[in-house]
């Protein structure tokens, strides 16, 4: 009789601990007799990245008589010995939200270029094969505008799906025969927001 | 064999298998598993904007 009684116990404690374990593996697995859950959460990715980061004409001069020379990122220049550039920087929203779009940058148009009445401006446009980047809203900044340190809105639903998440950033700057002539360089920093 | 002898024998046989059903379920390793962890990766929300101004060659002129 003691041995039965002790057999029971062992089967019951056996029996405890098997429902135990077996409940831990059916939650880390998803092993399941019936049913079975898979939750997760994707969390709200704002990120936007510039794919054509750089924008550089190299070297060169306003030509002699004259006043002045402009260059932009659309291959026109009457400047003399700079590089012909014809694609301005590509903005792309790689997250997973719409976002409202700023833009600004470390310098305007005194500060870079220098001189009498210089000029350094953008204009932007949805990237090539990116129709619809802006979503239902418009550009803001849809014909050539002076730069500023303070931030522009460009877009306010820049959207994150394929084949229309991409913006050109067309630059052009005037250069007047009174600028230092130096290295210049500027930043251009794209902020974007989470729509509410 | 006595029928109490051969149920003892069975419970004996009974215990056995329960200790060892015990230690069985008791080595489940069910340690929570290891997951890849995952990072996003950051984008680059700044461009750059260079170029070289330079003077303009003298010309010479001849008197």
């Amino acid at each position: 009789m003691l041995v039965a009684i002790v057999a029971v116990g062992f089967a019951t404690i056996n029996l405890i601990i098997t429902i135990d374990k077996i409940g831990d593996i059916q939650t880390l697995t998803g092993y399941a007799v019936d049913t079975a859950w898979a939750n997760l959460t994707i969390l709200s990715n704002v990120i936007v990245n510039f794919t054509t980061e750089n924008v550089s004409w190299g070297s060169g001069y306003v030509p002699s008589g004259s006043p002045s020379c402009e260059l932009d990122t659309q291959g026109n220049t009457n400047c003399t010995g700079f590089v012909t550039v014809s694609t301005g920087l590509i903005l792309e929203n790689i997250g997973n939200e719409d976002v409202s779009l700023n833009l600004s940058s470390s310098k305007a148009a005194a500060a870079f270029i220098g001189g009498v009445s210089p000029a350094f401006q953008w204009n932007v446009s949805e990237a090539a094969g990116n129709a619809g980047a802006c979503g239902a809203g418009a550009l803001n900044i849809s014909s050539w505008t002076d730069i500023t340190t303070a931030h522009q809105i460009a877009c306010n639903n820049f959207t994150f799906l394929d084949a229309r998440d991409a913006f050109e950033i067309d630059l052009r700057i005037v250069i007047p025969v009174t600028a230092s002539t130096d290295a210049k360089g500027a930043t251009i920093t794209a902020t974007a927001t989470a729509l509410a | 064999m006595d029928k109490e002898k051969i149920v003892v024998i069975l419970l004996l046989i009974t215990i056995v298998l329960s200790i060892g059903s015990v230690l069985v379920t008791l080595n489940l390793n069910t340690d929570a598993l290891q997951t890849p962890s995952i990072s996003s990766v950051g984008g680059k929300n700044t461009g750059n904007v260079n170029l070289v101004i330079k003077p303009a060659p003298e010309t010479n002129t001849q008197s």
